[in-house]
């Protein structure tokens, strides 16, 4: 017993109780705000596991931006769909989890190495090779931090295909607006009064938001941070910019938001083709330009997951259609 | 012996910190209507928090991790006060006029 | 490798550059763009296939130069290359469709083709788990969008769809996450020599095997697929059924005959060949019963996939490489008839002006083309000579028949053959009941229903190359 595992029992049970809460909430607003602080209580557990940048990625996206994402649909969704949708599903998820328990007891069963070899014995001989591998990698790099060099380095290819994941669920999200028409009644929302002080509020808020961004992406190269991390807190900004009416709408048919949605990925992949024609290979930076390189690619993909955020989240009619 | 001394000040700082939370807790589940409760959060949430900054400031008295655990203090104050303000005149609204905005919802969510 | 890097890359670039153009360009300049790049990437899949023909064994790359292990590795196999032809021709075939068909199709299937395109061939040049996943999420994020390009009346399947395939993702996901932290590795080939038959191998590959099995829809995880494929624009159905589907099986594939241990893979093996069997009749019943044209060759999709699934299957049992020829080839029949099924039948439907069974009457004389394609591609799912589907049957009887102990599966491919027929002959035998016909709705177009021809004429030339799509599979010399 260390007295650390305190707040780590006090965290793990929150998250139960979070996420409990935010399936079983009678309430729909209820069921919300749970599951925003169930974002938050996972942003802390991560921050407790010496992952930093995760626990970032986590408070931004998985609290701040799904939360305003989350009040959005509750705005426009009827409320008696809630009582059906969780009879359903309850069903559906009972279900579900007895047919999977009994799959997996009658798995263990069958098996007698749980007991046998022991799940326990297995870990001394898990030789974190990879590990080892990577670390000593690391100076070629290009860059200082390991978790940089594997996500834009070793494992580049991976994170190119993340880009276009994001890219491609936001060409998922354009074709539920159907194209032609847009009605002016929605474009103007009524504001509250009350939403001067919120703009006031923004207009101090953004700016700090801004340069924490920027310094994240600067500091990405040696230490927690980079370039999903910068571009999560940007589109936060925009996205707060956008609610108070400061910003003007991120119009889809303008020539510069489309190049910074692709630009990431389109750097990203022109990166990839050249090395493959003019260099040794797909993704193989040349020695002396990897540094240069990564930090080219990183920031063009913040600008490109800032703007593809913030058009997920807040990204209407009028922004994806016209 | 100044250690000490400042080791036991930061300690008591910070359990002074954590009792106006747990008053915080306690008010929010008590108080009868929404401006009470908003006061009893907010109030002793700048409170509290400052203490544990000003706790944890003399545990750890470098002067990089004063000025973070400043602004965190300046920056958390801030955004509370807002929200506060944001709740109370947009339910003052509604209790007046019933009328316009939804805006509220979004608002709320932007410091999580 | 520069080649099938290339025929990789070629859609990705066009698909990008199509999304930064917006509305600069005309809907047909945009049609025309990605058939040029469809050309170009099949030509590139091409020579990429005479390369890995020519090295005889598997071409490896490991991405930006780092030793094995830290990198990841891409694999060039002559079934990997194969599979980039394919899918090439597959979007050749449907695009020149998509382009020249007087329906038209919105600018954004464009794009999001040459995404799904690209995803595809990320998918099968890719030999490490994790990159797998990823593909994995790119194809279905694609596949969706695609579905809700049909407009608000396709938003319910697609939003299932996707909630499906997420959850899907997220079983292939943990299931990774095991092997990596029992095994350390996430390469495939690493990984296959080092994998024991222990609890925790058991348990990420039960639970892999879930995720794939409910994204490739096969039985019993393919409620999803029929409404899904029948209430996409045609086009869409038509890559969909042909080519979506095979992605995470051959991530299945790969799965339990690589990296799983044998000893695993033998006890799993005949689960998914009676599932496989009872996908052919359950999905065969379903697509006979079904009163709407597009549902019922959505269903005949699952019923096909029982064949894969059964190749898998007896492939596992008897550990028997060979069967995997069987299994492509499969993959191929089906892929180029079902294309030809979907195209036709969404003709059908617009020339007709109905969507169901009923409203065939008398097409044979009303909209003979597309009857024709619809009944030759139907061939080939029935199996009957010399199509690519009688090929596939073929290579699947041979070990089957070869042993008198495994006859019994022989029912099961004869069941699965009859009930094919059973629905094919069903729509067939209404569209030529000249007595009451069903007139025509708008005067047809013709280009469109020869293009729904292409690929029925394709799978059944399919069976002239035969030999040497058998001896590439098995990696002989071609």
């Amino acid at each position: 017993m260390t007295p650390e595992l305190l707040p780590d029992l006090t965290l793990s049970l929150l998250l139960l109780i979070m996420a409990w809460g935010a399936l079983y909430a009678p309430q729909r607003s209820d069921a919300m705000t749970l599951f925003i602080a169930f974002g938050v209580v996972v942003a802390l557990i991560w921050a407790r596991l010496d992952a930093p940048d995760l626990a970032l990625a986590e408070a931004a996206i998985g609290a701040g931006l799904t939360g305003v994402l989350l009040m959005h649909a509750a705005r426009a969704l009827p409320d008696e769909l809630h009582q059906d949708y969780r009879t359903a599903s309850y069903w559906g998820a009972l279900g579900f989890t007895v047919v999977a328990s009994l799959m997996f007891l009658v798995h263990l069963l069958y098996d007698d190495s749980l007991f046998n070899a022991g799940l326990l014995d297995t870990e001394s001989d898990l030789t974190p090779r990879l590990r080892t591998l990577a670390d000593a990698a690391v100076p070629e790099s290009g860059v200082e931090h390991p978790v940089t060099a594997v996500l834009l380095n070793f494992r580049a290819w991976d994170t190119l295909l993340e880009l276009l994941v994001l890219l491609f669920a936001l060409g998922g999200l354009r074709q539920l607006f159907p194209s032609g028409q847009s009605d002016d009644s929605a474009t103007t929302a009524s504001w509250p009064e009350s939403m001067t002080l919120m703009s006031a509020w923004t207009r101090v808020l953004a700016p700090l938001l801004v340069v924490t961004g920027g310094y994240l992406l600067w500091r990405g190269s040696s230490a927690p941070g980079g370039a999903f991390q910068a571009g999560s807190l940007l589109a936060a900004a925009a996205v707060i910019l956008r609610l108070t009416g400061l910003l003007p709408p991120l119009r889809w048919s303008s020539l510069w938001l489309r190049l910074s949605v692709v630009a990431g990925a389109l750097f990203f992949l022109a990166v990839a083709a050249a090395t493959a024609i003019w260099g040794d290979g797909w993704l193989t930076y040349p020695g002396a330009y990897s540094g240069l390189l990564i930090i080219s690619i990183e920031i063009f993909a913040t600008l490109s997951i800032a703007i593809t955020l913030s058009l997920l989240v807040i990204g209407e009619q009028e922004d994806l259609r016209s | 012996m100044i250690n000490t001394i400042t080791d036991v000040l930061g300690w008591s700082f910070m359990l002074a910190g954590s009792a106006f939370f747990v008053t915080a807790a306690l008010g929010l589940l008590r108080f009868p209507d929404l401006y009470s409760r908003l006061h009893a959060v907010t109030k002793t949430d700048t409170l509290g928090l400052g203490l544990l900054a000003l706790g944890l400031a003399l545990l750890d008295p470098s002067w990089r991790s004063c000025l973070i655990l400043l602004l965190v203090w300046m920056l958390v104050m801030a955004s509370g006060a807002v929200n506060c303000q944001l709740l109370a005149r947009f339910n003052l609204e509604q209790e007046e006029g019933r009328h316009g905005g939804d805006g509220h919802q979004t608002g709320e969510s932007d410091d999580a | 490798m520069n080649f099938a890097l290339l025929s990789l890359a070629i859609p990705l670039f066009c698909g990008l550059l199509l999304l930064l153009s917006g509305r600069a360009l005309r809907t047909r300049t945009t049609g025309f763009i990605v058939i040029v790049s469809t050309v170009a990437s099949l030509v590139a899949a091409w020579f990429a296939l005479q390369e890995a023909a020519a090295a005889g064994a598997d071409i490896m790359l490991n991405l930006g130069g780092w030793e094995t292990g830290l990198a990841i590795r891409l694999r060039l196999s002559s079934l990997s290359a194969l599979l980039l032809v394919f899918t090439a021709l597959m979007h050749l075939l449907i695009g020149l469709y998509a382009g020249l068909s007087r329906d038209g199709i919105k600018r954004d299937y464009w794009a999001l083709s040459c995404f799904l395109h690209g995803s595809l061939a990320a998918l099968w040049l890719s030999a490490d788990l994790f990159n797998l996943y990823i593909t994995l999420e790119l194809l279905g994020l694609t596949a969706v969008a695609m579905v809700a390009l049909a407009g608000p009346k396709a938003y319910k399947p697609a939003a299932n769809y996707l909630i499906l395939s997420l959850a899907a993702s997220l079983f292939y996901l943990l299931g990774v996450a095991l092997l990596y932290g029992r095994y350390g590795e996430l390469d495939v080939l690493l990984l296959a020599p080092r994998t024991q038959a222990d609890v925790i191998t058991r348990l990420a590959l039960l639970l892999m095997t879930t995720g794939l099995m409910l994204k490739a829809a096969l039985w019993p995880l393919h409620l999803w697929l029929p409404p899904a494929h029948a209430s996409a624009p045609t086009a869409v159905s038509a890559l969909l059924s042909g080519l979506v589907v095979k992605g995470p099986l051959f991530i299945l594939w790969v799965l339990w005959s690589e990296v799983a241990p044998p000893t695993l893979a033998q006890q799993i093996g005949p689960v998914l060949a009676i599932a496989g069997m009872i996908a052919l009749t359950a999905g065969g019943l379903s697509a006979m019963r079904s009163p709407h044209i597009k549902t019922l060759v959505a269903y005949s999709t699952v019923a096909q996939l029982g064949y894969a699934l059964m190749a898998l299957g007896l492939l596992l049992t008897w550990q028997l490489p060979q069967m995997h020829i069987a299994l492509w080839l499969f993959v191929i029949a089906h892929g180029l008839a079902k294309a030809s099924l979907f195209l036709a039948a969404g003709e059908m439907q617009s020339s007709l002006g109905t969507k169901r069974v009923d409203g065939l009457r008398g097409a044979t004389q009303t909209v003979p083309v597309a009857m024709f394609a619809f009944a030759v591609a139907g061939g080939s799912l029935i199996g009957l000579p010399p199509s690519g589907g009688f090929l596939a049957k073929w290579v699947l009887l041979e070990p089957i028949l070869s042993e008198p102990g495994n006859w019994p599966w022989a029912m099961g491919v004869l069941l699965g053959t009859l009930v094919s027929a059973a629905y094919i002959f069903r729509i067939v035998a209404i569209s030529f009941d000249r007595a009451q016909i069903n007139p025509l709705d708008i005067n047809p177009d013709r280009v469109g229903h020869w293009l729904a021809l292409l690929p029925a004429l394709m799978v059944w030339g399919m069976a002239l190359s035969g030999e040497w799509l058998i001896r590439l599979l098995a990696g002989g010399p071609v």
